[in-house]
């Protein structure tokens, strides 16, 4: 492999940069990993070559190939889902033991808990396009027309899924509406704005 | 409150939830990955000028070159020299005039000739026999 000095220097400069960039990205890039494996622990391998591959291709950690970061990781989650089914069906594995001692999708504020139990389960309950959908658009902010190109699949179709996800998501919650709506509920927009003014700000 | 407000205020719910960090050994895994791509980096390595990587070829074309030149001189001087001396053997040779052992063809046999006898010979005729052609063949 040769590199052109442009890289190197890259490279040299951004020893550090990849830490920053990493604590950033990660936990948006497992969450989306999860969508696609069978369990936490895989979906922490996916984004590790992933996240590798990325950045030996884009040393600057440049925002703008964060949607090719996670086509790497959908390509790489589902080359292993294929692989971990052969598997699988080879040995008689079962995941049941595994996905009882699964972590969650969110990190638990003391008023988030439910919450976050809730829309984990309803995720769940989504078929996997529409979850996919979701994640990328919601936690992974990747515009409508960026996931299409990650997917494959066309901006109307992305822009389908997440309306379906969302009414799915909506009617799964809806038992639970007046809860949510509590004070819990009105702190997480809050924070939600707070997040998308940071989001904007950088 | 409508369909929009309500997608709206999931939206806003969604987002207000952090993806949990994952396992710390996960980073520590990446970083143990790049490390090993940084072990490949030429990074001290000081690269010489253009032109002096040229002159190096160069000099090492033209150092075959009087190489190759060097041997077939010398096999050249050899050849010339095995090529005279073959030559005096054969003035000596034709000088001895012959004398020695041949091979005969009709006789089928070795046979001695002497100093005197020299070119083409026959063996001596019978009657009727047509004349044979003798030649020495000469195996020093």
């Amino acid at each position: 492999m040769t590199l052109d000095n442009q890289t190197e220097i890259k490279m040299a400069t951004s020893d550090s940069n990849w830490e920053k960039c990493f604590a950033e990205l990660a936990p948006r890039l497992v969450l989306y990993a999860r969508q696609l494996t069978p369990n936490a622990t895989d979906a922490e391998d996916v984004v590790q070559m992933a996240f590798v591959r990325w950045w030996r291709r884009f040393p600057n950690g440049d925002r703008d190939h964060v949607p090719l970061l996670y086509a790497a990781v959908r390509t790489i989650a589902l080359d292993l889902r294929r692989s971990s089914m052969r598997r699988s069906k080879r040995e008689n594995v079962s995941y049941l033991a595994e996905e009882a001692r699964e972590p969650g999708y969110f990190e638990l504020g003391p008023e988030q808990n439910d919450l976050a139990k809730i829309v984990e389960k309803s995720l769940e309950g989504l078929p996997e396009e529409q979850r996919e959908a979701v994640t990328l658009h919601v936690w992974g902010g990747l515009t409508f027309a960026q996931i299409a190109e990650a997917t494959g699949a066309s901006i109307n179709t992305i822009a389908a899924r997440y309306r379906y996800a969302l009414k799915a998501l909506l009617r799964k919650l809806e038992p639970m509406r007046e809860e949510l709506m509590e004070p819990a509920a009105r702190m997480t927009l809050a924070a939600t704005a707070k997040t998308n003014a940071f989001y904007e700000h950088e | 409150m409508n369909m929009n407000d309500d997608t709206e205020s999931l939206e806003g719910l969604l987002r207000g939830l952090r993806p949990a960090a994952p396992n710390p050994e996960l980073r520590e895994r990446v970083a143990a990955d790049l490390k090993l791509d940084e072990a490949w980096l030429p990074r001290q390595v000081r690269k010489a000028p253009r032109w002096v990587v040229a002159a190096g070829w160069a000099g090492l074309g033209a150092a075959a070159a009087v190489a190759v030149m060097g041997l077939v001189m010398r096999d050249f001087a050899a050849i010339k020299t095995s090529s005279s001396q073959l030559a005096e053997q054969r003035a000596k040779s034709n000088e001895q005039s012959g004398a020695g052992k041949y091979w005969s063809a009709t006789e089928g046999a070795w046979v001695e000739v002497g100093k005197d006898e020299q070119g083409a010979r026959t063996k001596p005729q019978e009657a009727g026999e047509k004349p044979k052609a003798v030649l020495p063949v000469n195996f020093q």
